[in-house]
Formats: structure tokens, C-alpha cells, sequence
């Protein structure tokens, strides 16, 4: 039982208690009403920039402006990327259009500027703009930003490098952005995009041979194979006849597969033996598609392999053969001694009747 | 061809502001839609000269407005030229499958944009 005196102390501390939470709740109301007023200011003058810069960019689309506004320091970066959003889509005269009224206007020397010392939002629009102006002055200062750990940051100046020199830009671009480990392989492969294929083909068709790191390399394969699937199967039969890494073979097997010739035969079937089941899996899906004379008994040959998918796929390529007829390879089915091998065969008839 | 009415599909507003400027320019009247459902809503009323058509769009895909357009009896001869980012020939393939006239990916170029609009204005 609280005393009198012990009532009014918690009475008092409760009203302080109170007091504060009412106090920090309109300390909150207070900055988010500031910081709304803050962003709608914000979209509030972007939107005043835009529509003060975009009718004169426009016409700039139709033909050369010669008074150009003065561009104010706070609108910078609005109207750098209002330009860069213009340019995207476009190509040919738009574009050099483009271009010129950029030179007119500065913004050149502005990018510069913000490359150098601006904020990050800032350093990105100028980078994505300096590549799509195709400023050389900015190469310099782009190869440093390819090296930067951020990955929107070394994209985004990869891709400008590109835009800038889509020959030597890819030269100097396509050996670093195919080691970025951390990023998707689509990554590379859309920054690589605007640069020819065949450079893109040339750089990474070397490159590949030029590191010992077995998950670069498989990297290297799956760009190149995007890229340029023809070259991709040359790269991979010359890996074949080189590496005893399960993944870079499973890996070429599988790009070569797409861009088979006649003599790839001799080349893959020595990989039916392999000690990874997934080389092996991959050495019968690739025989199956050349259909060369002789290999359909050693893909039969591989339905009493040790590891179940390899059954079942060399099961699909047995019934898939041009060369063997089907009621044949029922006759396999039923008389198989290896009891794996008629399980496997069985399973994809099974699954092929109506 | 100048005077004629161009609906521009696109939900990318300065996309959508640079055609309806540059068209404009050009002597064409110009109405803009930035996404599939009003795209749609559009299809009850009056059919226009020719459409320009994006087909990644938000509610209703380019492909899916274009089969409607293509299903409804007053649009069905309107030309539409598909205006895209997607260049893959699976891409392609598709929009024609699907009644496209024409198609041009992004990055386009603006003249070229506008001849193929008054190739298929003249047809």
C-alpha cells in the first residue's frame, strides 16, 4: 500500500513522463512538417528548372539556340539531368543536336566541376552526362571511377566510358567490369552494350585465357557467350583443349552446344568418362544435339551411368536419336542388363507417351 | 502527314513531352497517354490518324492494347508503329504477330521516327 506522499510522486513523474511524450511527439510533427516543406520546395524548384530548361532544350532538338539562359549554381544538376534523360533514347541528329546546345550552353565545364567536387548524386549525373557528351577530357577521370567500389558509381562510369569510345572505351572497360564479382553478369553485359560486339568479343576472348581465377573465367564464358555466341564457341573449344576445371568444361560444353560443328564430336566425347557427373550430363546433352554417326550407342552407353540425371538424360537422347529407331530402343528398354539403365529408359518413355 | 491526329503512348513523360513537341512541330496534332489504362479508355473514343506505342507500359502492356485496338471495329486499320527499348527479334516477332504496322527501338532517331509516320499516314 503507497503512502499519500509516494501517490503524489508518481502522480508528478507520470505528468513529467507525459509532458516529454507530448513534447517528442510535436518535435517529430515539427520535422516532418520541415522536411516535407523541404522535399516539395525541392520538387518544387526541379520543376521550375525543368520547365524553364526543357522548351529550350526541345527546340535545341529542331534547331541551333543560340541564347541560352544563364544556369543558375543550385539548378545544375536539375538540368544535367534533364539532358541526360533527352539524349537516352535518342540517336543521330537528335543526339548532335544535343550535344551542341550542351557545349553552348556550359554544361560541359559544369559536369567537370561536379565530377570533381560535387555531391554524389551530383558526380553521378555529371558522369552519365560527360559519356553520353562524348567529352574526352572526362576518359581520365571516368578510368579512375571504374575502380571505385560503388557499384552505381563504376557502372555508371564504365557505361560513359563506353558511350564516349564504344571501340577503345571497351578495350579498356570489358576486362574490368567482368571482374566485378559482386555484380550480375547482366551488369557488364549492358554496360558493354553500346560498344561493338566484335571489340567487346575481341577483349574477352583474350582476357579469358589471361587469368587462372575459375569463376572469372566461367564469368568471362557467359558474357562472351551473350555477346557473341559464334565467338563464344570458339573460345570454349579452345578451353576444352586446355582446362581440367569441372565448371569451365561443363561451361563450354554447354556454349558450344548452341554453335556446334560436324568435327565437335571427337572434342566432346572424350568428356562421357569425366569424373563430375555434371561434365558428364552436359557431354551427353551436347552429343545428343550433333547426332553424329556413332555416338548414339555411346550415348546408350551412358544409361547405366552412376548418377540418376545422367541416366535421364542420356534416356531423352537414346529415344531423341535419328539413328535409333523406336521400337529398338523399346527392345533396350525391356532387355537392358543394368536395371538403373531400363529404370531410366522406362521413366522417359513413360513420360513421352500419350 | 501534317494536320493528322497522332495518339503518343509513353509513359515516360519527357519521352512522351519530346514526340508530342517534335510531332507537333511537324504540323501533326498531337495527344499524349502516359500509361496502358487510360491507353484503353482512349480506344471508346474517336480513332485517330496513327498511333505511336510503347510496349513496356504500366496496367496494360503495348501488345495487349494493340490486340484490343486491333479486336475493335473502328481502330482496326488505325497504322500503330511500336516505339520500344526491347530490340530482341522475339520482340519484334511478337509486335507484328500482334497487328504492329511498324517498330522502332529505342535508341531512335527523331527524322526517321517522323518519315515512317507519314510512310504509314500515306498508305
Amino acid at each position: 500500500m503507497l503512502s499519500t506522499g509516494g501517490e503524489s510522486i508518481i502522480v508528478r513523474i507520470s505528468i513529467l513522463v507525459g509532458i516529454a511524450a507530448l513534447a517528442l511527439a510535436a518535435c517529430f510533427v515539427v520535422l516532418t512538417l520541415v522536411l516535407r516543406a523541404f522535399v516539395n520546395r525541392r520538387r518544387a524548384h526541379r520543376v521550375a528548372v525543368e520547365e524553364r530548361w526543357l522548351p529550350i532544350m526541345l527546340e535545341a532538338l529542331r534547331k541551333s539556340v543560340r541564347e541560352v539562359p544563364r544556369l543558375h549554381r543550385r539548378d545544375r544538376t536539375v538540368v544535367l539531368a534533364e539532358w541526360n534523360r533527352l539524349v537516352t533514347p535518342l540517336s543521330g541528329e537528335g543526339v548532335r543536336r544535343l550535344r551542341a546546345f550542351a557545349r553552348n550552353a556550359g554544361l560541359s565545364d559544369v559536369a567537370h566541376r561536379l565530377i570533381q567536387k560535387g555531391r554524389p548524386d551530383e558526380r553521378l549525373v555529371a558522369t552519365v552526362f560527360l559519356g553520353h557528351q562524348q567529352d574526352l577530357r572526362a576518359v581520365r577521370t571516368l578510368r579512375k571511377l571504374v575502380e571505385r567500389p560503388e557499384p552505381i558509381v563504376r557502372s555508371e562510369a564504365a557505361r560513359a566510358l563506353v558511350r564516349l569510345d564504344p571501340v577503345n572505351g571497351a578495350r579498356a572497360v570489358a576486362p574490368v567490369v567482368v571482374g566485378w564479382d559482386d555484380s550480375h553478369p547482366a551488369t557488364a553485359i549492358s554496360v558493354l552494350a553500346d560498344a561493338p560486339d566484335d571489340a567487346v568479343a575481341d577483349v574477352l576472348g583474350e582476357s579469358v585465357f589471361e587469368t587462372y581465377d575459375v569463376v572469372r573465367q566461367a564469368r568471362i564464358l557467359e558474357i562472351l557467350a551473350t555477346v557473341q555466341s559464334q565467338r563464344a564457341a570458339d573460345v570454349a573449344r579452345r578451353m576444352l583443349q586446355r582446362t581440367i576445371e569441372p565448371e569451365l568444361i561443363a561451361r563450354s560444353l554447354e556454349i558450344l552446344r548452341e554453335n556446334l560443328r560436324p568435327g565437335d564430336s571427337v572434342l566432346v566425347r572424350r568428356f562421357l568418362r569425366h569424373d563430375t557427373a555434371f561434365v558428364r550430363l552436359r557431354a551427353v546433352a551436347t552429343l545428343a544435339r550433333l547426332q553424329a554417326p556413332g555416338d548414339q550407342w555411346r550415348i546408350v552407353g551412358m544409361l547405366d551411368d552412376p548418377d540418376w540425371w545422367v541416366r535421364y538424360r542420356a534416356a531423352q537422347a537414346t529415344l531423341q536419336s535419328r539413328r535409333l529407331d523406336h521400337r529398338f530402343v523399346e527392345l533396350i528398354a525391356r532387355i537392358h542388363p543394368d536395371r538403373y539403365a531400363r529404370g531410366a529408359l522406362n521413366h522417359v518413355l513413360t513420360e513421352r507417351s500419350p | 502527314m501534317s494536320g493528322s491526329r497522332i495518339i503518343v503512348v509513353e509513359d515516360e513523360a519527357d519521352i512522351r513531352r519530346m514526340l508530342e513537341f517534335y510531332l507537333e512541330s511537324e504540323g501533326f496534332e498531337v495527344e499524349g497517354i502516359a500509361n496502358g489504362g487510360d491507353a484503353m479508355d482512349r480506344l471508346d473514343g474517336d480513332p485517330p490518324g496513327a498511333v505511336i506505342l510503347d510496349v513496356m507500359l504500366p496496367h496494360h502492356d503495348g501488345i495487349e492494347i494493340l490486340g484490343v485496338l486491333r479486336a475493335n471495329a473502328a481502330w482496326k486499320d488505325v497504322p500503330v508503329l511500336m516505339l520500344t527499348a526491347k530490340g530482341g527479334e522475339q520482340d519484334v516477332v511478337r509486335a507484328f504477330d500482334a497487328g504492329a504496322d511498324d517498330y522502332v527501338v529505342k535508341p531512335f532517331q527523331l527524322d526517321s521516327l517522323v518519315a515512317r509516320l507519314n510512310r504509314l499516314l500515306a498508305r
